[in-house]
Order: structure tokens, then C-alpha cells, then sequence
């Protein structure tokens, strides 16, 4: 591609034009195109299916997709969103305190304090706590979405918790890049898991206990 | 309407088949590989990586998307109708994507930010022999049975077979090559073969050759059944018209995107071959 380029009238057989369009990764960008022109394949044969009776699928499509919108349309998405929001901002809030405690300590103590004295105490306390806290505001905060659902409350108490665990999440990657990376840990895989795991647990045994409490 | 023309009962099953929780196991794998793939994509810092693989949060997103509704749509359609393969294509294609976005992503992850977990060399190796070999063949057969699952004229049949055995040798090549991986300079390839055969070529040249005819044959296959879906839906009237537009919407841009792709890989790999540089 760059051969042609480089060889054809269209950029004037100028080796800048051709290093520029090397920059532009053009085989890249036309490959990743290529397969999303691919994965839309199914796309269009969708339409197909459902707006032209292809392989007489449309009946059985259009209930499904029913079902599943009707699912959908009892889902408490505002209440979801915001229980969701307030869970997986408390740790946040929670690490803000701590780390603030951190920095005014040797003010209250009014002596010196070496900078490694505290680490040990504050890292398992930040950390732990952080997710000790994040487990118990889930399993309450599901259990209140849980209440008030009118149907499908564990779909609703575990969207809840992913909902939290990834405002969580992002909370921790915004104020590690933009605000405090001196205070905050760089977003890990582990890190995410954990929460992930925590949100959806908690909110499927809050939701799983309403349930069973024979509303 | 196409679909009835096409299928005589008895050609294809309908109804709950003991093959529907296959189906559904395949869509449940292909959603789990794409899941994990994404948060590994997004811990990999971006100038790590190297440029062919350096993850665009917007693509990593869609083309994720994008390969659900493959899985989702190949699922619906092979579970109602087992016998007709465009299902079971999909959910083919669904999951080959899946799992060399996988591949790519624990490949970018475990050689480049976390050295100590392993098989890192190996997911590198799977993604490259996947590159074109697996979705480009899927595309072409899909084309060319869509939507009756049968190849109904000769210059299909050539056409089918064409495709699989230049992704043969395309993924033959690149996967026995001995050297650096294509997208991973850094990385040589785990199951390179070194050596001569009869005592005239290399095996690096073997390979080079091999993945030169590959492309080649499968470019070939490409542009066939590009040619082929373009007489049909020219010929085709009423309903059959408008099933077939719609499919190739999305078909004619990636059989194209893909001859175009094809092309200036097997010319690189040409310019190897003969003139020892690209």
C-alpha cells in the first residue's frame, strides 16, 4: 500500500508524504475496518431476519426480544444508577478521610512522624477497609433496591452491584490520573476483579435474602 | 420468499435440537473471552504496545459489541435451524474473533506489562496464524452459502474450495515461520521451524511461499464471491431482493476491505520472498 503510495501520482513521489502515511498506519486502520465491516455482517442479516421473515425467524426473534424488553421495562434503572453511583463513590470518600487523617496526624500528635511509620497502616486500612466497606454499603444498597422492585429484584440487587463496582473503579483510575496519584494505587486487573466479584455478590445475596423473606 | 425457495423441508431442521445447548455453550464461551479481553486491553498502556496491535478504546469497545451480535444472531439462527450452516458460521466467526481478541489482548498483557504470567509467546502466536486464515475463510464461505446453506453452481463450489485451502496455507505459513511475529517485533515465534527441505530451500522460504500462495488463492476466493454475491443480488427480485440488499451492506465492504488486506500482505510477503525486503 505504501509502495503505491509512494509511486503513484497521488502524492507526488514525495518520501515525506509516504513516511506521514506510514505514520496513518493505513494497513491497521483498513484491517480493523475490514473486521468491523465483518461483525456487522450479523448486523444486517438481523434486519433481515426480523424485517423481511428471512429463515421465517422474525416470530420467534420478535418474542424473544419481547421477553426480554418486557424484563427490561421493570428494571428501576434510576434507582439502580443512583444506589449504584453512592456505593462505588464511598471508597473513595472513605481513602479521602484516611489519607487526610495521614497528613494532618503529625498536626494533632504535634512531633514529627517518619514517612514510612504510617504506610504499613494506612495501605492495609485504605485497602481492606476500602473493600470491607465497599462489600456492606453493596449488600445494604441492593437490599433497599431489592425492597422496592416491583419484579426480576436479584437481576436488579446484581446490577446494582456492577453498577457500584464499576463507579468504583472509575473513581480510583480519574483520581489516580487527574487528581492524586501520589494517594491513589494505579487501577490493577486484580483490583477490578475483586470489585466486580464484591458488587455482583453482595448484590445478588442482598437481593437473594429480600427475596426470601417471603415478600 | 428466499429462505422457502432456497430450503425444501427436510433440508433444514426447525424447532429445539439436542445441538441448541452446543449452540449456547459457544455464544456463553465467545461473550466470556470477549469480557475478559476488554479489561486486559484497557490495562495495557498504550505506547507499550506495539503499533499494529495499540488498542483504540472506541474500536476495542465496538468491534466487542460487534462480535456479541455475531455470537447472538449465529446462536438464534443455529438453534432453531441446525441443519443450515450460516448459523453455525456466525457463531463460528463470533467465537474465532473472540478468541483472537483474546489472544491479542493476553499476549499485549503478559509480555508487555506483567512478564511473570506465562504462555504470553504462545497467545501472540495464536493471534497471528488467526489474523486472516479464520474470519477472512468464514466471510468468503459465508457469502457463498448465505442463506440457503447450499452451494447451488459450479463456480461457488470452486470458489469454496478456493478460500479454505488458501487460509490453509496462509495459516500453515505464518504459524510454522520461523522469526519475529509479524505484530510482535519483541517476540519470536515459539514453533518456528528452522531448517532445509531436500537440501535447495529453507524452511523460512517454504513457509514465505506457503503464505504467498495462501494469500493469494484467498484473495482469489474473496473477489469470487464477491462477484458471485453481486450477479445474485443483481438477478434477485422482490423479498429475496431485499434480504440479499440488506446482507450486503455489510458483506461487499468487507469482501472488498478484505481483497484490498489481503493483497498488500501477500505483496509484502512477495517482496520478502523474491527480494529479501518488504
Amino acid at each position: 500500500m505504501l509502495w503505491v503510495a509512494e509511486n503513484s501520482g497521488l502524492f507526488g513521489r514525495d518520501s515525506r508524504a509516504a513516511d506521514r502515511l506510514a505514520d496513518l498506519r493505513l494497513d491497521t486502520i483498513l484491517e480493523s475496518l475490514t473486521t468491523l465491516a465483518f461483525l456487522a455482517v450479523p448486523i444486517c442479516t438481523g434486519v433481515a431476519i426480523l424485517k423481511y421473515r428471512l429463515y421465517e425467524q422474525d416470530l420467534f426473534a420478535t418474542r424473544r426480544v419481547r421477553r426480554s424488553m418486557a424484563a427490561i421495562s421493570t428494571l428501576s434503572c434510576s434507582r439502580i444508577l443512583l444506589a449504584g453511583t453512592v456505593v462505588g463513590f464511598l471508597p473513595f470518600v472513605f481513602n479521602l478521610a484516611v489519607y487526610t487523617y495521614v497528613v494532618y496526624y503529625p498536626t494533632f500528635i504535634q512531633r514529627e512522624v517518619g514517612p514510612g511509620q504510617l504506610a504499613e497502616t494506612v495501605t492495609f486500612v485504605s485497602g481492606w477497609g476500602g473493600r470491607i466497606l465497599f462489600l456492606v454499603t453493596t449488600i445494604l444498597a441492593a437490599w433497599w433496591v431489592a425492597q422496592r422492585a416491583k419484579a426480576s429484584a436479584t437481576l436488579q440487587g446484581i446490577l446494582m452491584g456492577l453498577v457500584a463496582a464499576i463507579v468504583n473503579q472509575i473513581t480510583i483510575y480519574y483520581s489516580y490520573t487527574f487528581l492524586m496519584s501520589y494517594f491513589y494505587r494505579q487501577v490493577t486487573l486484580g483490583d477490578l476483579s475483586i470489585y466486580v466479584a464484591l458488587g455482583i455478590a453482595g448484590g445478588w445475596e442482598a437481593s437473594r435474602v429480600e427475596h426470601h423473606a417471603g415478600r | 420468499m428466499l429462505a422457502q425457495q432456497a430450503s425444501p423441508a427436510g433440508t433444514v431442521g426447525t424447532g429445539t435440537h439436542p445441538s441448541a445447548p452446543l449452540v449456547w455453550a459457544l455464544w456463553t464461551l465467545s461473550t466470556l473471552l470477549i469480557a475478559s479481553s476488554v479489561p486486559l486491553d484497557f490495562f495495557t498502556p498504550g505506547f507499550l504496545a506495539p503499533a499494529a496491535q495499540r488498542p483504540d478504546p472506541v474500536l476495542v469497545v465496538s468491534s466487542a459489541l460487534l462480535a456479541l451480535a455475531c455470537s447472538t444472531v449465529g446462536a438464534l439462527v443455529a438453534s432453531r435451524l441446525h441443519r443450515n450452516p450460516i448459523g453455525w458460521i456466525f457463531c463460528g466467526m463470533g467465537l474465532l474473533y473472540a478468541v483472537r481478541r483474546f489472544a491479542m489482548a493476553y499476549a499485549n498483557y503478559a509480555l508487555l506489562v506483567r512478564p511473570s504470567l506465562p504462555g504470553g509467546e504462545y497467545a501472540a502466536w495464536i493471534s497471528t496464524w488467526f489474523r486472516f486464515s479464520g474470519l477472512i475463510l468464514l466471510g468468503v464461505l459465508l457469502v457463498l452459502l448465505f442463506p440457503s446453506g447450499r452451494l447451488q453452481s459450479r463456480r461457488r463450489w470452486i470458489a469454496a474450495w478456493a478460500a479454505p485451502a488458501g487460509a490453509a496455507m496462509l495459516a500453515v505459513g505464518d504459524a510454522l515461520r520461523f522469526g519475529p511475529l509479524p505484530d510482535y517485533y519483541h517476540t519470536y515465534n515459539p514453533l518456528g521451524i528452522v531448517g532445509t527441505v531436500g537440501g535447495v530451500l529453507s524452511t523460512q522460504q517454504l513457509f514465505e511461499a506457503l503464505t504467498v500462495f495462501g494469500g493469494a488463492l484467498l484473495s482469489a476466493g474473496c473477489l469470487a464471491s464477491l462477484v458471485l454475491l453481486v450477479q445474485r443480488l443483481r438477478r434477485a427480485r422482490g423479498e429475496e431482493r431485499r434480504q440479499l440488499r440488506w446482507f450486503s451492506y455489510a458483506a461487499i465492504p468487507a469482501l472488498v476491505g478484505s481483497v484490498v488486506t489481503l493483497l498488500d500482505w501477500t505483496a509484502e510477503r512477495f517482496a520478502l520472498l523474491c527480494f529479501g525486503k518488504t
